[in-house]
C-alpha cells in the first residue's frame, strides 16, 4: 500500500517533484563531474606534468658520498662507477613498469669548442629500446622532455656525429642549425666534426650544453656499458601521509602499510623497486616536481571538495523550499490522513519516501549529467576523456539521496504543526 | 454502558469558550444528532469526540479512555481503532482512487486488503467505480466513498459532520440509508446536522447553544425541544 501511495503521490504532484529532481540533478551533476575528476586529476596532472621532464634520477652508489665543497666534487669515487646501460631494460620490469613513461641514459664529458670550455652530454634522442617480450620502447630525450623547443631538428641516434647544441652555447660559438661544429676531444690530441641539427633553448642548464648520440660520448669516455646517470619519467601518485610516513622512517610501517604503499605509484615506491633491479645505483626522486605535484592536485581536490559542497548546499537549499511549499500545499491531504488516523511518524516517512524517490530519480539523472560535464571539462583542460569511475554511481545517489533527505528534514517537521481539526474546518 | 462519556468539559480558544461546561453521555449502540447554529460549538465538540483536539478542562472518555492522558500518538492510535469519520467536504485523497481511498484507512488501521476494500466499496453501492479517482465522482459518489471508508475498519463510534450538507435530496437518502444501516448493526453514530428531518432520524437530539448543550430532547417528528443543560440518553 504505502508504494502504491508513495507512486500516486510522487505523479500527482509532478510538477513539483520534477523541480525536485531538477534541483538534485544540477547539485549531483556537477558533483559527479567534480568527483569523477577529482579521482582523475591526479592521473591527468600527472601526464600533463611528465611531460615537463624527468622526475626520477639513478646514479651510481657512489657518486652520493657527499664530498663537495663550494661547488667541486672531491669524491674520490665520483664518475669511476657508473650506472650500467644493459640493466635500463629492467625498467620496464618493475611493478610500475607501465607507470615508467620515459627514460635516457646521460654521460658527461668536458670539451673544448672555439678556445672554450663546454659540456659535451652523450644521450639518446629517440631510442627503439626492447624490453620485455618483444616489444620496443621509444624513448629518449624527446620522449623525456616533450616541450623542449628545438630550432631545426632533433639528432637521429644513428647519426653518432650530430649535435643538438643549447641555445647560449650556439649564441657564443656562433653556430646554427645545419652548421658545422668542431670539438676538441679531451687528453686526445684530435678534433671531432658535428653536424648541428638543432638548437635548444629550455632557459635551464641545458642551454650551456651539446647533446650528442651516447655512442659519440663513449667512444670519448672509453668505457663502454656505464653512464653516468639516467632520468626517468614516471607517473606517480601524489604524496600522502603513508607515502611522507615512509620516506620518514620505512621500518616503522607495518607489513599491510608497506604492502599498500609498495603497491602504490608513489614515487619513493617506484625508486625502490628500481633500487631493488639495479643494484650499486641509487634513485633520487626529484621533490621539486613530484611535490609540488601532489600540492597542486591537493589544492585542485579541496576546490573541486569546495564546490561540490557549495553546490550540493545550493540543491539541499532548493529542496527545503521545494519542500515547504509542498506540505502548504498539502495542508488538506496531510490533516485528512491524520483525521482517519496516520500518526506523525508515518505521514513524515512517506513525505521522505518521496523525497528519496526525487533523491534516486534525481541522482541518477545528475550522475549521466555530471559524466558528461566531465567530458567536456576534461577534453577542455587535459585534451583527453576522462575514465568514468562506475564505483561513483553509488556514491553520488547516495549524496543526492543525503541532499534530498537533508532538505527536507526541516521542512517535513511541519506536518507535526498541521491540525486536522484547524485545517479540516476550512481555517 | 455509555461509549462517550464528557464532564464538564470546557474548550477555551484565546479569550472565546467554545465549549462552556458541557456533560454528554453516549450509549453504545445509540444515535445522537447535534443540532445548532454555526458558532455553537458542534465543530468544536465533534473534535473532541474525534480525539482530533483535546479539552481544556473536563474529562473526554471515548470507549472507556481517558483522553486527557493520551499524547498524540496515542490520541491518533485511538481515534483510528475507535472512530470513523465522514466530512461534509468529503476529504478524499485526491491523486487515489476510490479503492486506494478505503485501504488507506485500512493500511492506517492494520493492514490493506483490497478485496474486503472493495467489499465496503460494493456495500455503499460504489462497486462498479473502485478505480475511479474523485475527480472522476459526483459529490454524493464521493460522499459513499468517504462512508466507506469511515466505516471499513469497524469503528465503535461513527462521527458524521454535516454528511448530507453538500449532497442533492437523493444522495441525502442514500447516504441517511447508508448511516441507519450502520446504526442497525448495533453501532454508534453522532451525526451533526443543522436539517431537523435528518436529526429525527436519530434516537435522540441535542443542540448546542453558546458553548453549551442547552438542549435535550428525543428526536421527534415535531423537532428538537430545550429540556435542560444536561444531555443524556433516556432512561
Amino acid at each position: 500500500m504505502i508504494a502504491r501511495v508513495l507512486r500516486a503521490s510522487f505523479w500527482s504532484d509532478w510538477r513539483r517533484k520534477l523541480f525536485a529532481v531538477l534541483n538534485v540533478a544540477l547539485g549531483t551533476a556537477l558533483a559527479t563531474a567534480l568527483l569523477n575528476l577529482t579521482l582523475d586529476v591526479g592521473d591527468k596532472m600527472n601526464e600533463e606534468l611528465r611531460g615537463f621532464g624527468a622526475n626520477l634520477v639513478i646514479v651510481p652508489r657512489s657518486d652520493e658520498l657527499p664530498l663537495r665543497l663550494g661547488g667541486v666534487d672531491f669524491n674520490p669515487l665520483a664518475r669511476r662507477g657508473g650506472v650500467p646501460l644493459d640493466r635500463l631494460r629492467l625498467l620496464k620490469e618493475i611493478f610500475w613498469r607501465n607507470h615508467v613513461m620515459a627514460f635516457a641514459p646521460f654521460l658527461e664529458e668536458r670539451v673544448s669548442a672555439a678556445g672554450g670550455a663546454v659540456d659535451l652530454v652523450g644521450t639518446w634522442f629517440d631510442r627503439a629500446y626492447p624490453v620485455l617480450g618483444d616489444e620496443t620502447f621509444r624513448t629518449g630525450l624527446r620522449s623525456l622532455n616533450p616541450w623542449w623547443h628545438v630550432e631545426g631538428a632533433w639528432p637521429e641516434d644513428g647519426e653518432v656525429e650530430s649535435a643538438l647544441v643549447g641555445a647560449r652555447v650556439a649564441e657564443k660559438l656562433g653556430v646554427a642549425a645545419g652548421d658545422p661544429l668542431t670539438v676538441r676531444l679531451p687528453g686526445q690530441d684530435r678534433d671531432a666534426r658535428l653536424a648541428v641539427r638543432g638548437v635548444v633553448r629550455t632557459g635551464d642548464g641545458e642551454d650551456d650544453r651539446i647533446f650528442v648520440p651516447l655512442e659519440l660520448a663513449q667512444r670519448i669516455r672509453g668505457g663502454a656499458g656505464l653512464v653516468d646517470l639516467v632520468q626517468v619519467s614516471a607517473l606517480t601518485a601524489p604524496d600522502n601521509e603513508l607515502a611522507r610516513q615512509a620516506r620518514h622512517n620505512r621500518e616503522e610501517l607495518t607489513t599491510r602499510e608497506l604492502d599498500v604503499w609498495y603497491c602504490s605509484p608513489y614515487v619513493d615506491a617506484i625508486a625502490f623497486q628500481v633500487e631493488e633491479v639495479i643494484p650499486g645505483v641509487q634513485v633520487k626522486p626529484i621533490r621539486r616536481i613530484s611535490e609540488s605535484e601532489g600540492v597542486v592536485v591537493r589544492k585542485i581536490q579541496l576546490l573541486m571538495a569546495v564546490v561540490t559542497a557549495v553546490a550540493l548546499s545550493c540543491s539541499g537549499l532548493g529542496v527545503f523550499s521545494l519542500m515547504t511549499a509542498m506540505i502548504a500545499s498539502r495542508r488538506q491531504e496531510i490533516a485528512l490522513t491524520k483525521a482517519i488516523g496516520a500518526s506523525n511518524r508515518l505521514l513524515m516517512l512517506l513525505f521522505l519516501g518521496e523525497m528519496t524517490l526525487a533523491g534516486v530519480v534525481g541522482g541518477l539523472v545528475g550522475y549521466v549529467a555530471g559524466v558528461g560535464i566531465c567530458q567536456l571539462i576534461s577534453v577542455q583542460l587535459f585534451a583527453s576523456w576522462a575514465a568514468v569511475k562506475p564505483g561513483v554511481i553509488p556514491v553520488v545517489v547516495l549524496l543526492a539521496v543525503a541532499v534530498s533527505l537533508g532538505g527536507s528534514l526541516v521542512p517535513v517537521r511541519l506536518i507535526l504543526r498541521v491540525e486536522p481539526s484547524l485545517v479540516l474546518a476550512g481555517e | 454502558m455509555s461509549v462517550i462519556c464528557l464532564e464538564n468539559v470546557v474548550k477555551q480558544y484565546g479569550e472565546v469558550r467554545a465549549l462552556d461546561g458541557v456533560n454528554l453521555t453516549v450509549e453504545r449502540g445509540e444515535w445522537l444528532a447535534i443540532m445548532g447554529p454555526s458558532g455553537s460549538g458542534k465543530t468544536t465538540l465533534l473534535n473532541l469526540l474525534g480525539c482530533l483536539d483535546v479539552p481544556t478542562s473536563g474529562n473526554v472518555i471515548i470507549d472507556g479512555r481517558k483522553v486527557a492522558g493520551l499524547d498524540t500518538d496515542g490520541l491518533t492510535a485511538l481515534r483510528r481503532e475507535t472512530i470513523g469519520s465522514i466530512f461534509q467536504q468529503f476529504h478524499l485523497v485526491p491523486y487515489l482512487s476510490a479503492l486506494e481511498n478505503v485501504m488507506l484507512a485500512q493500511y492506517f488501521h492494520s493492514m490493506a486488503d483490497a478485496a474486503e476494500a472493495a467489499r465496503a466499496l460494493e456495500a455503499v453501492g460504489m462497486g462498479e467505480r473502485l478505480h475511479h479517482k474523485p475527480s472522476q465522482l459526483s459529490g454524493g459518489e464521493q460522499q459513499r466513498v468517504c462512508i466507506a471508508r469511515a466505516l471499513v475498519n469497524y469503528p465503535a463510534i461513527l462521527l458524521a459532520d454535516e454528511p448530507t450538507g453538500n449532497l442533492d435530496r437523493a444522495n441525502e437518502e442514500v447516504v441517511l440509508e447508508l448511516i441507519r444501516g450502520f446504526h442497525q448493526r448495533g453501532q454508534t453514530v453522532i451525526l451533526v446536522t443543522h436539517n431537523p428531518e435528518i436529526a429525527r432520524c436519530a434516537d435522540r437530539m441535542s443542540v448546542m447553544s453558546y458553548g453549551k448543550l442547552r438542549a435535550c430532547a428525543d428526536a421527534s417528528p415535531a423537532g428538537p425541544a430545550a429540556t435542560g443543560d444536561e444531555c443524556a440518553p433516556r432512561p
